[in-house]
């Protein structure tokens, strides 16, 4: 049975006999320890649960940042290819190509262009599939990722007035709302999430910032962006600002 | 190539960023072919091998995968992937009951080991899911990062002593998480 409260001494002592941090005397003396007493090896084993629960959050966060950076890299093939009507429709669409493409030069503005050429949607996190998973979370995470947008804002929004502050909802409704064309909307979220300190997606956050500030032809917003601190998207941000100037 | 594979294996354990990048440049696009020729696209395919590599993560640290039975490291994380893809089919696609039970008699030992492996990883997220930001930061740097007080203390801009204890207030959040999903008794650990 577990006792109510585990002092510092001893989760320190049992922390560092699971991470290998005692000499040998030290170790043999805990398992000494560990022999007569099972509220120590019960201790011993939910420590050893906690620790696998933090190394296999952080395992996901890290593959999560590894999926993003090659997906930027690679970029995506797209959906499986139709079969069939290749020839037949090959020529329209080459054709329609062709002048949606003047359409877009001529029509479209230069810093619309700019932020077409930049902009990347944010993937969204896996989704666990398991019942005791944060559900509604998750639940409006396979909308986003199935670009049903105006569901999972719903859906969020109504998780965020019982967190207002919550960074990872903040920055997800945001993208939604960019997705969708909602930029205006998306700015103060994402401004949000970039002036939090502590947040995991600020860096994220401030990129997405910028090329709003772009898609808006905001020029003031963009040249007071301070990107010094931001270790992933930094140069980006610098590269973004320097390609808008020369507009 | 032994050497290899045992770098590998060394590099998922000791949770090296530069290995598991290595690792998912080159097995990703197998993953990824497999997912687009089966009706999916570039993120169900992202989504599935992210699925199967904590999958395999896991098992590799719990013990439960060795190469005499898995096979290469890669060639277990593709299986699982591909398991997890073909498994979302079947269910989106509601395909008749006889076919269902024969595919799932087929692989009954591997589908079971799955669902404990998915159950498994379920409830480790939901005892990781108690931290706030602060915390993830700090256990995250200490226990996956392998970084040492001194150091975290540096990059969080504290002091060791502050550092020290906030990371065993914020082990004992897991603790009484562990401690609550226990009375629920919702699925438990396996014990070893």
């Amino acid at each position: 049975m577990t006792k109510e409260n585990l002092d510092q001494e001893t989760f320190e002592t049992i922390e560092a006999y699971i991470i290998g941090d005692m000499t040998q005397e030290e170790t043999a003396e805990f398992e000494s320890r560990l022999a007569l007493d099972a509220q120590l090896r019960s201790e011993l084993e939910i420590m050893r649960e906690s620790i696998l629960a933090v190394e296999l959050g952080a395992f996901e966060s890290s593959i999560s940042d590894i999926a993003e950076n090659y997906d930027r890299n690679n970029p995506s093939i797209g959906k499986k290819p139709r079969t069939g009507w290749k020839f037949i429709s090959l020529a329209a669409a080459i054709a329609a190509l062709i002048s949606l493409f003047f359409i877009f030069d001529i029509a479209t503005p230069s810093n619309e262009k700019l932020y077409a050429e930049y902009f990347k949607e944010d993937p969204g996190l896996p989704v666990a599939m398991g019942a005791n998973s944060s559900y509604d979370f998750s639940d409006a995470m396979v909308d986003y990722k199935a670009e049903k947008y105006e569901l999972a804002i719903a859906k969020w929004t109504t998780l965020l007035a019982d967190d207002p502050q919550n960074d990872t909802l903040n920055y997800f409704i945001a993208n939604s709302l960019m997705n969708s064309d909602q930029i205006e909307k998306a700015i103060p979220m994402f401004q949000q999430v970039a002036e939090n300190s502590e947040s995991r997606f600020k860096d994220k956050a401030q990129w997405y910032l910028a090329l709003a500030f772009v898609h808006q032809n905001d020029r003031e917003a963009l040249s007071k962006l301070d990107s010094d601190q931001n270790d992933q998207f930094g140069e980006r941000i610098e590269a973004l600002k320097t390609a808008y100037h020369k507009l | 190539m032994g050497d290899n594979e045992d770098e590998l294996i060394r590099g998922i354990r000791g949770n090296d960023s530069r290995v598991l990048s290595q690792f998912y440049a080159e097995q990703f696009p197998t993953v990824r072919s497999f997912v687009l020729r089966n009706s999916g696209n570039s993120s169900d395919a992202q989504d599935v091998f992210q699925e199967a590599m904590m999958a395999a993560w896991l098992n590799l640290k719990e013990n439960k995968y060795s190469s005499k039975e898995g096979g290469k490291y890669g060639a277990y994380v593709y299986r699982i992937a591909k398991n997890k893809w073909l498994d979302r089919l079947r269910s989106a696609e509601h395909r008749n009951v006889n076919n269902i039970m024969s595919e799932v008699s087929d692989r009954i030992s591997e589908i079971t080991e799955e669902e404990s492996t998915s159950e498994r990883i379920d409830y480790l997220q939901s005892i990781y899911a108690q931290l706030d930001e602060k915390c993830r930061q700090i256990l995250d740097k200490f226990y996956y990062e392998k970084k040492s007080l001194e150091a975290i203390a540096k990059d969080l801009k504290y002091d060791v002593g502050s550092i020290r204890t906030m990371k065993y207030r914020c082990m004992m959040k897991l603790r009484k998480r562990h401690a609550e999903l226990k009375k629920k008794d919702l699925p438990k650990p396996r014990t070893q």
